[in-house]
């Protein structure tokens, strides 16, 4: 019976890596950083017509 | 002379340095990558190490070494998962706190541990709960990713009950002398590397790509921890194995420290205690 328990338990454990380590960036990348400036947007609008 | 203590300490240190540049890796590249290729490069020196034993492998005790080498590879990858984006100093105390699940599984089979091992349990879970209150202003040190704590705090917990059915399996295979244990150990390090490709090829097979230049900290991170379980084993045959446990156990202390010294991180008043507490309760239960 505790075999049982010892083996969901390894199961969640399983489950948590499939659900966390999957994903594959690296800590830093997760920083939320402004993907462009806004000068730089608007020039590129301009640039783009 | 007793080389026990010294050498004991010397796990512990090991241990913790490991799990920090783990960590800090593991904020620049994947923590999978991070995690095989320093399980890889420790396993050779685990080759190396059985080589220089002569010691004999037995099927039982590898077997139960390849049951508890899932649990230690999955804890692995979320250990350093969690070091990579939440705070060194709450994730590694709280990691640590594995060492309840032995407890937990006597107490299935029927065994009652005695009042250093309750005490031990308690100290850890009341230590779990302060450091995982909210801390309100920024954290220094951290990444900016350090803010979601929810998930980080799962991370710590998963990896603290993969390392505590490690423990557990690893006992099912040396007790009784069915295995030699750096045989048990060598079974867990052939199937932790299995179970993190199996999660690489599920995920992304990128993951396991060879890290570079980087290649040289993070097999450092491997035999480190190799080192030191191989530390560990010999201080435990040398000197008292309730003292050898408990210095060994303090492993997360030397997280902390280089956490603080190189990476300014502070903790609330709260924070600190649950650390202390858990570390309290991580030493309890290791001379239990």
């Amino acid at each position: 019976m505790e075999l049982i328990w010892l083996v969901l338990a390894l199961l969640i454990v399983d489950l948590a890596a499939l659900r966390f380590a999957v994903d594959t960036r690296p800590g830093f990348e997760h920083s939320p950083r402004p993907s462009v400036r806004p000068a730089r947007a608007g020039a590129r609008r301009s640039a783009g017509g | 002379m007793n080389f026990g203590v010294p050498l004991g300490l010397s796990s512990g240190l090991c241990w913790g340095a490991a799990d920090f540049f783990g960590g800090m890796q593991s904020r620049r590249l994947p923590a999978l990558t991070v995690a095989f290729w320093s399980q890889l490069a420790g396993g050779l020196g685990l080759v190396a190490a059985l080589a220089a034993s002569g010691t004999r492998p037995t099927p039982a005790g590898i077997a139960w070494g390849l049951v508890a080498g899932v649990g230690s590879g999955c804890a692995l990858v979320l250990f350093y998962r969690g070091l990579a984006e939440g705070t060194m100093s709450i994730v590694a105390p709280v990691s640590a706190c594995g060492a309840v699940v032995p407890v937990v599984a006597a107490l299935l089979t029927g065994h009652r541990p005695g009042a250093l091992a309750g005490l031990g349990v308690t100290a850890a879970i009341t230590g779990v709960v302060l450091v995982s209150r909210p801390r309100t202003s920024a954290q220094p040190g951290g990444p900016a990713g350090a803010g979601r704590s929810g998930g980080v705090l799962v991370m710590a917990l998963a990896s603290a009950l993969g390392f505590g059915l490690f423990y557990v399996f690893v006992d099912a295979g040396t007790t009784g002398s069915r295995g030699e244990p750096l045989w048990v150990i060598a079974g867990a390090r052939g199937s932790s590397l299995l179970v993190l490709s199996t999660i690489a090829l599920v995920g992304n097979r990128s993951a396991l790509r060879w890290p570079g230049r980087r290649i040289g900290p993070v097999a450092l991170i491997g035999i480190g921890d190799t080192g030191a379980n191989l530390l560990f084993a010999y201080a435990a045959t040398t000197g008292n194995l309730a003292v050898v446990g408990v210095l060994g156990s303090l492993y997360p202390v030397a997280t902390v420290v280089l956490a603080r010294w190189l990476l300014g991180e502070r903790l609330s008043g709260g924070q600190n205690a649950g650390v202390a507490l858990a570390l309290t309760g991580v030493g309890l239960l290791a001379a239990a």
